[in-house]
């Protein structure tokens, strides 16, 4: 449960109460996002989403659950929307490049990267791919389960689901990748 | 499900392993004071206080008054009509109606012959 005091104060608009609620959440918050997103900046601009929504909604928060699960249910939503709006967007892209050819490539800087590291990072991306394509549901407790450290009770709270359901969805998740990641090996 | 090729097993397994290790990230300094120009930028300067029923009922009464003022105003514009106090005009109106109104005179400062 989170101090009624405390949302009292966000809920009358108190600048100094959502300053700490920001500062206490980001990192959990950037991190989530990023786990879905995989894209930094993409990251903390949702992530500054999630604290407007926040902030413009806190009337709306009852105070039966952790404020910090209530902040993940927006960054899951934001997160999730934000990646079928990319989607979209994607399509029209590679129609656009398709057309024009002028498709803008990110360079990912290697200079001081190891081997070991390299592997280890491009083994990450193979894992996100895998992630990504996943259902919704899967995708979204395996998020909050790897990425966030969250107990499996925890993500339960957050996806407003069972304990058993959560299990079973992060089971057969894991199920999913290996396959969708064996599938990827085989392919190279 | 074993792979024929013993390296794509390894490969699978290193790769899942990683699922228990992945690296967090963690948001870049001065978070809070980009987030708080952002809304200072976009305006987000909203109520946080729920309407009650009584700020409700004012609300609803009084946007239809504000948009009849508004309709109205835009006839008149529309119609050319423009309100006027100027003392030219009204000493034309009393000039031309024959009608002398004392306290009207007082009140715009009108000095009549």
């Amino acid at each position: 449960m989170s101090d009624p005091e405390f949302i009292k104060q966000l809920q009358t608009g108190n600048p100094a109460a959502f300053r700490r609620l920001v500062e206490e959440n980001q990192d959990r918050i950037v991190n989530t996002c990023h786990g879905f997103l995989q894209n930094r900046q993409d990251a903390e601009d949702i992530a500054q989403n999630v604290f407007i929504e926040a902030y413009r909604s806190i009337h709306r928060f009852r105070g039966d659950s952790k404020i910090s699960t209530w902040l993940y249910r927006i960054a899951v939503n934001k997160s999730l929307n934000h990646i079928k709006v990319q989607k979209r967007r994607r399509i029209f892209h590679s129609l656009e490049t398709i057309i024009l050819d002028n498709r803008e490539k990110e360079i990912p800087d290697v200079s001081d990267t190891t081997e070991l590291e390299l592997e280890k990072s491009e083994r990450i991306a193979v894992l996100h791919k895998a992630i990504q394509s996943l259902s919704n549901n899967q995708k979204i407790a395996i998020t909050l389960n790897k990425f966030e450290e969250l107990s499996y009770q925890e993500v339960a709270n957050i996806m407003g689901t069972s304990l058993s359901a959560v299990t079973a969805l992060i089971n057969r998740g894991k199920v999913n990748l290996q396959k969708k990641i064996s599938n990827f090996y085989k392919k190279k | 499900m074993k792979n024929k090729n013993p390296n794509i097993d390894l490969e699978i397994k290193q790769t899942m392993n990683l699922l228990d290790n992945l690296p967090k990230v963690h948001a870049r300094y001065g978070f809070y004071d980009r987030l708080h120009y952002r809304m200072e930028k976009e305006n987000t300067v909203v109520s946080t206080v729920p309407a009650t029923p009584l700020l409700k009922i004012i609300r609803h009464a009084i946007t239809p008054a504000i948009v009849s003022a508004g309709i109205i105003i835009g006839v008149f514009i529309g119609l050319g009509v423009q309100p006027t106090t100027d003392n030219a005009s009204l000493e034309t109106v009393i000039e031309t109606y024959g009608i002398s109104v004392p306290g009207v005179q007082n009140y715009f400062n009108i000095e009549t012959n």
